[in-house]
């Protein structure tokens, strides 16, 4: 194992990608995907490209590498500086109702609930469509943090899976332990946690919301 | 266009008739002696004379009167509705005589009911002078089968009758006399759907009926002893939507929203309030973010001032479904009510036709005379003249047409109504005088505002012509005051609260949103809605709430969660709503009496043996509510 293609390997990922990861992890990584590809020699862009697919797909939790600085969740309002890696964890659109939401994604939303409404006649063109506003659950793996869609982040969307890795793009403004998003923040790397997908499935996020029980797996490739 | 097709039919007819027996004597039979009384007066200028016939309810109106180019003897006379009824052979009639699912199958029979039977005998004695019989019944598919009733009664003691049908859609002397020259010949489509309907409700509803009843009886005896659990294909969707509803309401959850909200005052007699572009988050945080923002730099700036021009509509011409739906909300007269006070206005002639489903004028309509009518009314008759002053009547059309019907209109003036009749009819008048005048007009103004990037607005409304709503006192419109503001200045708001609130259900349904469901999803007719909802108030299935919306009882709740739960949706509106389009295509000559009716049978039949087959399922739902099923042994189940 040349010590050289992990540090090599290790730069990469931080200076192309802001993404720091421990040494021990980095090191395993990089010698597991040797063996995987069986003795055959993989180029160094091989390996980078392959060592950062395994972090996009790792829970950023079994890392215990935190990236976030430490004060965020404290201060009235300050300021996040620089570019951060995160991971998403979950989030909910809170500009609906979580409800109507739910309902929707159960199909059991039904056309003749709006028969009758007498406030639809009432509502204005862009009450009826507020502009969305995602709320985000973020760790680095040590440290959380909320977010919202402060101004429309079309790169986000509700049907990103749990576990999506962020670039964060500061300097963004930060109050109440909350991250104000606008679109030049965020760049979406990709990525899941496959433990968090079902737990954190916008079915799980609105049902929790609601407090409502939370569906069963069957029941859910059932509604797909 | 309808007219015109009537009058080359009209030519033939005649061609026709010079071939045939010269005709002398006419007998002309109408739907109800109401109508056999007003379309006499007119057909004789108020010199008819007035007979008894065998039935006390339906006189006799003789006089002369000149049709096909002659002068002819007229004998007007009347039926009560349906002459005849459909029944099953009397082998299967007790409800213990057979398996009710030998209903789909059982042979059925068209039977004079005992209180008809002297119309009918007066009808049989009168034809045997006549060459010619008339039928005058309501001009909607009703009356076409019963004019075929009719006929066949009239026929049967008089084989070489001519017969023909005449078209009116009020009555009123110029409608009378065009239908006097525009016979036709009686339309056997209309009646063929209205028979498939008749006997697809019939087994359906007594195979249903016989088959939950008998066996809800028995296991619920308690409650249910002596209670006539009745089972209709339209009744069934139309109970689901209230159950549907009332369902909706007791799933959905409440959930607590915030928004801000800013006020301002510019003067001591102004208060302004902007609300919030985002309108309202789900997230107290979220909220709470933006509005620490906006206290930071609380100073307003004016962004946009807009102004534009803003009407409202006057109605529509009125068509049945609006008419029940409007004189629910608006007169709170249910729609049975308001239907049956209709027909009544209708034969008295002051309005026309109350079944329609039109909503627009014909162009060469004489709305001018209608309106002129109007005129002498003390409350209305000066905006009647300002109509006439302004250019003359400009209607508001909708684009339904039903080919039979002009929208319902006042057709006379009157003004010694009483109670409710006295209400609708001034209602009528009323929207038949704003349907043809002018939209109301107004200025709206929006007033964007910006307060750190956050987002809010307000508007005002200056009314400037209020034109129909003169007339129109059902529709309401307000003026909201809104202060000059200037685009690009700025100012300090009052107040920038955060507040908070609550999301509510769906409410249960009023008539009126009944109706507009049933229409949305094709159950019944415009001319039958009411009907359905009165049977499921009857029934107990429903009831009303103290503002009068719809409230599923336990046996309709019970009734729908256990069809529902073997899976067959017969509380949901397809099935039904494919047999009423089927209906029309029997109406319209494109489909086959008899191959819908085959279809339509063996449909319903196959959810019949199924659902005697999970009958089971029907106990348990009912259980919910009932209490404790008993036991249901083999032997009485008599279908297996
Ligand atoms: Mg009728």
């Amino acid at each position: 194992m040349a010590p050289d293609a992990v540090q090599a390997v290790g730069s990469w990922l931080r200076s192309r990608w802001q993404v720091c990861v421990p040494q021990g992890w980095l090191q395993a990584c990089v010698e597991w995907l040797q063996q995987e590809a069986g003795g055959r020699p993989l180029s160094l862009t091989q390996l980078q490209q392959q060592t950062l697919e395994q972090w996009l797909q790792t829970d950023l939790r079994s890392l215990g590498l935190p990236s976030l600085p430490a004060a965020l969740g404290e201060a009235l309002k300050t300021e996040l500086q620089g570019n951060v890696c995160v991971q998403l964890d979950s989030l909910q659109d809170v500009s609906q109702p979580a409800y109507s939401q739910l309902q929707r994604i159960r199909g059991s939303d039904c056309s003749n609930d709006q028969i009758g409404a007498v406030t639809q006649a009432t509502q204005r063109p862009w009450e009826a469509s507020p502009t969305r506003m995602l709320m985000l659950q973020l760790t680095d793996g040590v440290r959380s943090v909320e977010a919202m869609e402060y101004k429309p982040v079309p790169q986000l969307n509700t049907s990103l899976p749990a576990g999506t890795k962020l670039l964060l793009r500061g300097p963004i403004t930060c109050r109440l332990g909350v991250l104000l998003l606008g679109p030049q923040n965020v760049q979406v790397l990709g990525g899941e946690v496959e433990e968090l997908l079902h737990t954190n499935s916008q079915a799980h996020v609105l049902c929790r919301a609601l407090g409502l029980p939370e569906p069963e797996q069957a029941e859910e490739e059932e509604e797909a | 266009r309808l007219l015109s097709v009537q009058r080359r039919f009209c030519q033939q007819g005649s061609e026709n008739m010079n071939r045939r027996t010269q005709i002398k004597k006419v007998l002309c039979v109408a739907e109800k002696n109401d109508a056999a009384k007003g379309i006499a007066e007119i057909m004789s200028n108020g010199r008819s004379r007035r007979k008894d016939g065998l039935s006390v309810y339906n006189k006799l109106y003789e006089y002369e009167y000149n049709l096909f180019g002659q002068n002819v003897s007229v004998t007007m006379t009347s039926v009560s509705g349906h002459l005849l009824g459909l029944e099953f052979k009397s082998q299967f009639q007790k409800w213990h005589s057979c398996n009710p699912v030998l209903l789909f199958d059982a042979e059925v029979e068209k039977y004079c009911p005992e209180n008809f039977v002297q119309i009918k005998r007066t009808l049989e004695r009168e034809v045997r002078q006549c060459q010619a019989l008339v039928i005058w019944t309501d001009c909607d598919r009703e009356g076409e089968n019963i004019g075929f009733e009719v006929i066949d009664v009239c026929k049967a003691v008089k084989p070489n009758l001519q017969v023909f049908r005449a078209h009116f859609s009020e009555i009123t002397p110029n409608s009378i006399r065009r239908a006097c020259q525009t016979l036709t010949e009686p339309n056997i489509n209309i009646s063929d759907a209205v028979d498939v309907r008749q006997e697809l409700d019939l087994r359906i509803g007594a195979a249903f009926t016989r088959f939950q009843t008998l066996r809800l009886q028995k296991i619920f005896p308690e409650s249910l002893a002596n209670q006539l659990i009745s089972y209709g294909s339209c009744q069934f969707p139309t109970l689901g939507f209230v159950v549907e509803r009332f369902k909706a309401i007791q799933a959905f959850i409440s959930e607590t929203f915030f928004k801000i909200k800013v006020l301002h005052e510019p003067s001591e007699e102004e208060m302004v309030e902007f609300s919030w572009k985002r309108h309202r988050l789900f997230s107290h945080t979220a909220c709470l973010v933006l509005y620490q923002i906006c206290m930071e730099s609380p100073t307003a700036t004016v962004t946009a001032v807009t102004s534009k021009p803003k009407s409202k509509w006057r109605p529509q011409p009125l068509d049945t479904v609006e008419l029940e739906k409007l004189a629910s909300r608006k007169l709170k007269i249910s729609a049975k009510e308001t239907m049956k006070i209709a027909e009544k206005l209708y034969t008295q002639g002051l309005i026309s036709y109350p079944r329609t489903e039109t909503n627009m004028f014909p162009k060469d309509f004489n709305l001018t005379s209608l309106v002129e009518q109007q005129t002498q009314d003390n409350e209305w008759g000066a905006f009647a003249q300002g109509i006439l002053d302004r250019g003359g009547p400009n209607p508001r059309n909708g684009n339904k047409s039903d080919q039979a019907h002009p929208p319902i209109h006042p057709t006379k003036y009157t003004n010694s109504l009483q109670g409710n009749e006295k209400r609708l009819y001034e209602f009528i008048v009323r929207h038949f005088l704003a349907c043809c005048s002018q939209d109301a007009q107004g200025q709206e103004t929006t007033v964007d505002i910006d307060i750190a990037e956050e987002k809010f607005s307000a508007s005002g409304l200056m009314i400037i012509a209020r034109n129909y709503l003169d007339v129109y006192p059902y529709d309401k419109w307000y003026t909201k005051i809104i202060p000059v503001y200037e685009q690009g200045s700025q100012f300090e708001p009052t107040a920038i609260e955060m507040v908070d609130g609550q999301t509510s259900p769906p409410q249960l349904l009023t008539e009126a949103d009944l109706i507009s469901l049933m229409e949305k999803h094709g159950i019944g007719t415009d001319a039958t809605h009411a009907e359905h909802i009165e049977t499921i108030k009857s029934r107990m299935y429903v009831g009303l709430t103290a503002d009068q919306r719809f409230l599923p009882g336990e046996l309709g709740m019970g009734l729908v969660e256990g069809y529902n739960s073997m899976g067959y949706e017969m509380s949901k509106p397809d099935l039904r709503a494919e047999l009423e389009a089927d209906l029309k295509l029997v109406s319209e000559g494109r489909k086959d009496k008899a191959s819908v009716l085959r279809h339509h049978v063996a449909k319903y039949k196959a959810v019949f043996i199924e659902s005697v087959r999970k009958a089971k399922k029907l106990d348990e739902a009912l259980s919910n509510y009932l209490g404790q099923a008993q036991e249901y042994t083999e032997q009485e189940q008599e279908l297996d």
